[in-house]
């Protein structure tokens, strides 16, 4: 499932570089206006503008995806309430980065070492990902996050508490 | 032929190819710039009596583009009285477009974009984007409300 967000992602990437390719090599071929550039604007402008501010937003939304599909995974309605309420519990630890003793008899078979970095990583993600999805603001930008990491990171988490 | 030097012998093709097409656009687009100049020329020929200057500077302006390289454009300032409208050509490779001449003239900034590979495809673009044919009595049309601004 984390996989389906991940390879719209990539699908979406190739489009925009085939994009790119389009205004590299005839850009008089594409519609007068693209996206929030001026109408005729300038090959030098619309390369800037694709590699720099379409590129980021996408990958932004890569991570929101990511997210919300990790998120809809681990409050699935198809899991014993066992499960439920553990997956409940990390979710809570991840968006808050701190690792609370019920979340550590929720899961005996981890290490603490291993939640504390699930947490804490989860929470620089988790404010990434808010960040984004709030219009980058109102407060100070956090770490930033590339969608391989994410992706990598949350399947990560996925495996471990799976397994 | 090993196949080391077959490869660079087809890069080699394809390279000289490639220079070969952007020498040929970028000799299509200064063409373009010159006819349209010149007919601008040819059309404000009556009103040069009236005391309209028109004024072309060749090699004024340089432009960097992706495989055309760096070249010189000429611009063309129309002057009346104490207003100038100037003619700045921006650049072959344009969005949706196959060249763009920006026009600073005291009734704010317009464009004049290639639409298509003929001579005649020239259109004047205000700041709204409405897109209009240039013919002489568009662009007298344009002169008369810029100099009336």
């Amino acid at each position: 499932m984390l996989g389906n967000a991940w390879h719209w992602g990539i699908i979406l990437r190739e489009a925009l570089l085939m994009l790119i390719t389009m205004v590299e090599k005839a850009p008089q071929m594409l519609p007068q206006k693209l996206f929030d550039l001026p109408v005729f604007a300038t090959q030098a402008e619309a390369l800037d503008y694709l590699r720099g501010e379409v590129w980021q937003w996408l990958d932004d939304m890569i991570i929101v995806a990511l997210w919300g599909e990790f998120e809809t995974l681990l409050q699935s309605k198809n899991q014993s309430p066992v499960v439920g309420k553990r997956n409940k519990s990390l979710l809570g630890c991840m968006k808050d980065g701190v690792v609370r003793p019920r979340l550590r008899t929720l899961f005996r078979g981890l290490p603490f070492g291993e939640l504390e970095y699930i947490c804490k990583r989860g929470k620089m993600l988790w404010d990434y990902r808010s960040w984004v999805a709030h219009g980058r603001s109102p407060y100070k930008a956090p770490e930033k996050w590339a969608p391989e990491d994410a992706y990598e990171f949350l399947s990560d988490v996925l495996r471990k508490i799976c397994g | 032929m090993s196949r080391l030097a077959e490869f660079l012998k087809e890069r080699k093709e394809l390279t000289e190819e490639v220079k070969k097409r952007s020498q040929e656009t970028l000799a299509q687009w200064k063409q373009a710039i010159d006819v349209l100049f010149s007919q601008i020329d040819t059309w404000l020929e009556v009103a040069k009596h009236e005391g309209l200057i028109v004024k072309r500077t060749e090699a004024a302006k340089e432009i960097t583009e992706r495989l055309l390289g760096t070249y010189t454009v000429p611009i063309m300032e129309i002057s009346f009285a104490d207003k100038t409208i100037r003619l700045e050509p921006v650049g072959r490779n344009i969005v949706g477009a196959f060249g763009r001449i920006d026009v600073f003239s005291p009734a704010g900034m317009h464009m004049l974009v290639k639409l298509g590979p003929e001579k005649e495809d020239w259109y004047l673009v205000d700041k709204e984007g409405t897109k209009r044919r240039l013919t002489r009595e568009l662009f007298e049309d344009f002169l008369i409300k810029s100099f009336s601004s």
